[in-house]
Order: C-alpha cells, then sequence, then structure tokens
C-alpha cells in the first residue's frame, strides 16, 4: 500500500475476490465493510462479521468511523459499496489519495469494464471525488489490468 | 434422505457434483449454484430457490470458500430455515461420503460426520 488504507468500491461488498485476493496483497490488519445500512442491520452485520477470516480482522462500521481509521494511517482496506458512500468517506475526512473501483453492476448501466458497469446516478459522486484530486483506478484484483478512471472517460460513458 | 446443495464460484459446483456422481453413483437431490455473474440478492435468491426444492428431512448447503460471496449469501438464507445446515470448505472425499451416507444418517449427525471427512482427508502422501 502507498497509503497505509485502501479503499474498494463494491457492490457485492466483502467476498472472495476481497477477502482472499485483495487482502493477501495488501496485508490489511483490519479489512472494514462501511455501510451505515448493513452497520444498523444486526443480523446482516453479524454474518459479515462471523465469516472466518486468516491474518485480519473484520469491521462492519459506519463510514465516519471507517473515514477516521483512514485518517489515522490505520493499516485497512476500507470496502464501500457504491461511488456516493465513496464520497461521503472521502467528506467525513478519510483523508485518501486514489480510490479502487472493484465491482459494480445493474441492469441499464452502461460497461466501463467487465466487473464495472456505471449507471447516470453514479457519476455526480464519481466528478466530485476527481474534482477533489482523487486518482480512480478501476481494477478487479491486484494482478488485473487497472484502468485510469479520469472525467474524460465519465464524459464518454455518458455521452 | 438429506438433501445437499453446493454453491461455489465458477464452474467448481458443477465439476464436484460430476466427480462425486462418478465416484458414488446417485446424485439426486444435490442441487447446484454458481455465484458466475450473479449480484449478491441474485445469489441469494438462487439459494433460496435451492432450498426450496430440496427434500423434508434437512439440507446441507456446501460452499468453497468460508469468506465469500457464497458463504455470505448461504449465511442470508440459513436465518430462515431451522432445517438447514452450511458447511464450508467442500472438497471430494465430504461430497463423496455426504452422498453415501446421507440416506442413513440424520442432518446433525451427518454435518458432523463430514467436518471429520472433509478435514481428515488432507493429508501429505509420499512415495517409498
Amino acid at each position: 500500500m502507498a497509503e497505509a488504507g485502501f479503499v474498494r468500491v463494491d457492490e457485492r461488498l466483502l467476498h472472495g475476490q476481497v477477502l482472499v485476493a485483495w487482502a493477501a496483497a495488501l496485508r490489511p490488519r483490519r479489512i472494514v465493510l462501511a455501510s451505515e445500512e448493513v452497520a444498523a442491520d444486526a443480523s446482516q452485520r453479524a454474518i459479515f462479521e462471523s465469516l472466518p477470516t486468516d491474518d485480519y480482522e473484520i469491521a462492519v462500521t459506519t463510514i465516519a468511523e471507517a473515514a477516521a481509521a483512514l485518517r489515522a494511517g490505520e493499516r485497512v482496506l476500507v470496502v464501500v459499496a457504491s461511488p456516493a458512500d465513496a464520497l461521503r468517506l472521502v467528506e467525513c475526512g478519510a483523508g485518501i489519495g486514489a480510490i479502487n473501483l472493484g465491482g459494480l453492476r445493474g441492469a441499464g448501466k452502461r460497461r466501463l469494464t467487465n466487473a464495472i458497469f456505471l449507471g447516470v446516478e453514479d457519476l455526480p459522486a464519481l466528478r466530485a471525488l476527481l474534482e477533489r484530486g482523487i486518482a480512480l483506478e478501476a481494477r478487479e484484483l491486484p494482478g488485473s489490468r487497472g484502468l485510469v478512471v479520469d472525467a474524460a472517460t465519465l464524459d464518454r460513458l455518458e455521452s | 434422505m438429506v438433501s445437499g446443495i453446493i454453491v461455489t464460484h465458477g464452474k467448481l459446483a458443477d465439476a464436484l457434483r460430476d466427480a462425486a456422481a462418478n465416484i458414488a453413483g446417485d446424485a439426486t437431490h444435490l442441487d447446484i449454484v454458481s455465484n458466475d455473474d450473479l449480484s449478491p440478492d441474485e445469489l441469494v435468491a438462487r439459494v433460496r430457490s435451492a432450498v426450496a426444492r430440496a427434500g423434508e428431512h434437512g439440507t446441507i448447503v456446501f460452499t468453497d470458500l468460508g469468506g465469500g460471496s457464497c458463504a455470505t449469501a448461504c449465511l442470508r438464507v440459513l436465518r430462515d430455515h431451522p432445517n438447514v445446515r452450511l458447511v464450508t470448505g467442500i472438497n471430494l472425499p465430504m461430497l463423496v461420503d455426504f452422498v453415501l451416507r446421507r440416506g442413513d444418517l440424520e442432518l446433525d449427525a451427518l454435518v458432523a460426520r463430514l467436518l471429520q471427512r472433509g478435514q481428515s482427508s488432507i493429508q501429505e502422501l509420499r512415495g517409498a
């Protein structure tokens, strides 16, 4: 990790790619699912916190709590469900310089890569992140080819 | 007879069922679900309908990774079905044993046996 923390947008939340491949590449101390919805739902929360882990802990937190961990320089892999949640994380003062786009799908969205499909509702948050100087990269796995997402990329998707 | 559902990444469930049927024969009441191209909610819906199709004498759901979308989806379904058990880290010895013994053991006894069989089947063998 160039920075101590790493942030990934993935609507599948905590799944094999994150818990196995990214965890092996980044060796975080904690993997944090930052979601107001899951943090407020005791049974969903229990499911994620009961997953078996190897060398890291799993935590479900609010977005503000995850931002605080990132700001504190904790070696943490934070997963959020959507570009809007990623923007909220930054607005809460996460102090990060880059965000990984890992998995977004959904009917009627436009294809960016095989793993990333963006809808019009995703674009304002992504533009706001770029305007704040945050680098966006679409990359499904640590070893897969990354695609830099900039304003021109978003313009092309929108047109 | 206890029912079985294999929920895995990619084509693994299909291949495991095929291999188990080759060795042990009967693969009825052994349903498969792949997470390929499914959203978390779609995967939960697939597991739910597989559980609904299963028999009345309890069901064991097998997944590959413990920490993955398959296990997470199964845990969500488990909450509403007291007669369903989840076993992670499926391997062929475990699955073959399931096929051979699911007619004569009740659900929890079978789960206990499969955990033991699956784990004890992992060994290092050395030639002479």
